[in-house]
């Protein structure tokens, strides 16, 4: 990537740490009043309150950092492997019925 | 011919050190892997009132059948003393074996509590087979020796600084200064992990990369980065490396998850979006920076933070650019895992409609999970597997950007057509080691280890989740730190001038929200495709 020409080096006097104590103070009040888990209400606040209930972490970024999404693949998986079954085999299939859903299931 | 090019680029350009320490990553966990020592890079845990708690892994052990009645957090909070219901957990996984679909289940306990013989004797009451009485013995057991990971935070601290310090020495740079530098900016990403692992900021889906970013601002911004610092902040070594792991996370066998349905909503409607941002960025509203503009598109159409750090480096963006589309990225996600659920709620639309929607559109896969996860099963396996067909399309983006960039956008106008050498020549060389090593992990080790679901679950859990993901999130959260440190609000100021990156992202999300719509209600709806029963 490219340089966007930015000032570096340290800043000289007081100013620029008073600042940085500033912006420390700032930052951990956010985080500290975050950790509180206030939610809005109502509807706004339906995500959250169901996360923070669950223990949900909504912070993965890629899917590989999420085990429901593992999960999630191998339903899906089997629902439509099961799916093929039932088209190729539509009278002899036990295992797939009309109301069949991609919910996780105990297998048999 | 410049002294960095010919065969002596191979150690003294960054891209191709990249390249190396991503493979001897991607190697190491190979190796390890087989070995069987089950062995994992080690992570910040997710804590809530502790934060040492970050520190110390969970004991587990397997149980079978475990009381359906008790594996909720819920169950087991009404069931439970408050301490003992916060300290265990059950997780139950599906996966695959010779062939066949297996449930396990396991119940752990955080390790850095010895579990008392009043925990025990409470979690005792819960369990309806001699099977689960003894499992829990055994956790408890094992509950008596804390398992903290400070001796593996300092042996991944200690291999990546060697490792990035021997490719410093050889570009010609004084490695001991980065060393200092990296020790700092590594202790900032653990610290931004930190902060990110909390139960309620984890909640609202508060990533690593924000906190990461901000750490950095904060004190680019104030005192000032020092020159020592600067020095052990190698954004695009970090960076670069860190796109080498996620190419072995890009597996290509996983698009065929929900067939022609998941192909039809996350591959043919992302491009359409990509390409409609970048000339609605470029010809309407006439945005200068093209890499700007497509960092934005990429973020918004494929899937936020992971596919604007690809793209950034394959259009090698400026880094004060990414810092502000990660900024608005990350804020959009929010918002509209917070407030797409409860619309889809009201309109009466379909599980699958609506998960499909969400996963074509939240920008995260862990707001992604946690919108579906409001709505129902079916919603959030719809809108998990969406999600992750689309993850696997970065590796196509880059790629073509990439092309695009080298012989399109940085090519003089009235100069003659690049040749092929010059074209390699100005190709980014780690986004050839990001391809390869989703090439090798798609089409040669899975096959190696069993191909179908069984190769693909050993690579997953084995490799992937026991070692590169983790290393990749540690290179990028150093990466943000870097940025961030690098980064000037000034600069950022001016890429906002006129407002134009955020009405980009606005008008593309909703050309997003209304494409996505349509192509769930053809997969899901019965429009096109037979909707899955349910």
């Amino acid at each position: 990537m490219r340089e966007s020409g930015n000032h570096k080096g340290c800043r000289r006097g007081l100013a620029p740490w008073a600042r940085f104590a500033a912006g420390s103070l700032l930052l951990a009040a956010a985080v500290l009043g975050l950790m509180q888990g206030y939610t809005p209400p109502g509807v706004a606040g339906e995500v959250l309150r169901n996360n923070i209930r669950e223990g949900i972490d909504a912070t993965p970024l890629f899917y590989t950092e999420s085990e429901a999404s593992y999960e999630a693949e191998l339903v899906a998986r089997d629902t439509l492997e099961r799916l093929d079954e039932r088209a190729d085999h539509p009278a002899g299939s036990a295992s797939v019925g009309a109301g069949e859903d991609l919910a996780r299931s105990e297998p048999p | 011919m410049r002294s960095d090019e010919g065969i002596s680029s191979l150690w003294k350009k960054e891209d191709w050190w990249a390249v190396w320490i991503g493979f001897a990553i991607l190697t190491v966990a190979v190796v390890v892997a087989g070995l069987e020592y089950g062995i994992k890079a080690p992570k910040i845990q997710r804590w809530v009132a502790s934060p040492l708690d970050a520190f110390y892994s969970d004991a587990s052990v397997k149980v079978k059948d475990w009381p359906e009645a008790f594996q909720s957090r819920e169950a087991l909070k009404s069931a439970l003393p408050a301490d003992t219901a916060e300290r265990l957990r059950y997780a139950r996984k599906v996966k695959y074996q010779e062939g066949k679909r297996k449930v396990s289940e396991t119940l752990g306990f955080k390790s850095r509590y010895p579990m008392s013989e009043a925990d025990r004797d409470a979690i005792l009451t819960l369990a309806t087979t001699q099977a689960h009485r003894a499992a829990i013995g055994e956790l408890y057991e094992k509950t008596q020796t804390a398992r903290h990971n400070f001796a593996a935070l300092g042996i991944l601290l200690i291999a990546m600084g060697v490792a990035f310090m021997l490719a410093v020495r050889l570009m010609g740079e004084r490695s001991l200064t980065f060393a200092g530098g990296y020790v700092v900016v590594f202790l900032l990403a653990t610290l931004a992990y930190f902060i990110a692992g909390q139960g309620a900021i984890s909640a609202y889906g508060l990533p690593y990369a924000l906190w990461a970013l901000l750490l950095g601002l904060l004190i680019s911004n104030t005192i000032g980065t020092p020159t020592w610092l600067l020095a052990g902040s190698k954004t695009e070594l970090f960076i670069k490396t860190g796109l080498v792991l996620l190419g072995a996370e890009i597996l290509f066998g996983k698009i065929v998850a929900l067939g022609s349905r998941g192909l039809l909503v996350a591959w043919l409607v992302t491009p359409c979006v990509l390409v409609f941002m970048y000339f609605f960025g470029t010809r309407v509203l006439k945005m200068t920076s093209k890499s700007l503009v497509v960092i934005i598109a990429a973020a918004t159409s494929v899937c936020g933070v992971s596919a604007a750090i690809a793209t950034a480096a394959a259009a090698k963006a400026k880094k004060d650019e990414l810092t502000l589309t990660l900024g608005m990225t990350l804020i959009f996600t929010v918002l509209m895992m917070v407030f797409m659920p409860p619309v889809i709620k009201a309109v009466g639309m379909g599980e699958q409609i609506g998960g499909a929607w969400m996963g074509g559109t939240i920008d995260s896969t862990g707001a992604v999970v946690a919108a579906g996860a409001l709505l129902g099963d079916n919603a959030e396996i719809v809108a998990a597997v969406i999600k992750m067909i689309q993850n696997v399309l970065i590796g196509v983006v880059a790629f073509c950007i990439a092309i695009v960039w080298v012989t399109k956008v940085e090519r003089d106008p009235g100069a003659p057509r690049p040749s092929a050498f010059e074209i390699w020549r100005r190709f980014p060389k780690f986004i050839v080691g990001f391809v390869a090593a989703s090439l090798v992990f798609s089409f040669v080790l899975i096959p190696a280890l069993g191909g179908g679901q069984e190769g693909l679950n050993a690579v997953d859990k084995n490799i992937i989740g026991a070692i590169t993901k983790t290393c990749r999130g540690w290179l990028f959260c150093l990466a943000f730190v870097a940025i961030g440190l690098e980064t000037d609000f000034r600069q950022l100021a001016s890429q906002m001038a006129g407002g134009k990156p955020i009405i980009l992202y606005v008008v593309g999300q909703s050309f997003n929200l209304i494409l996505t719509l349509l192509a769930a209600y053809l997969a899901f709806g019965g429009w096109l495709l037979d909707a899955i029963p349910l």
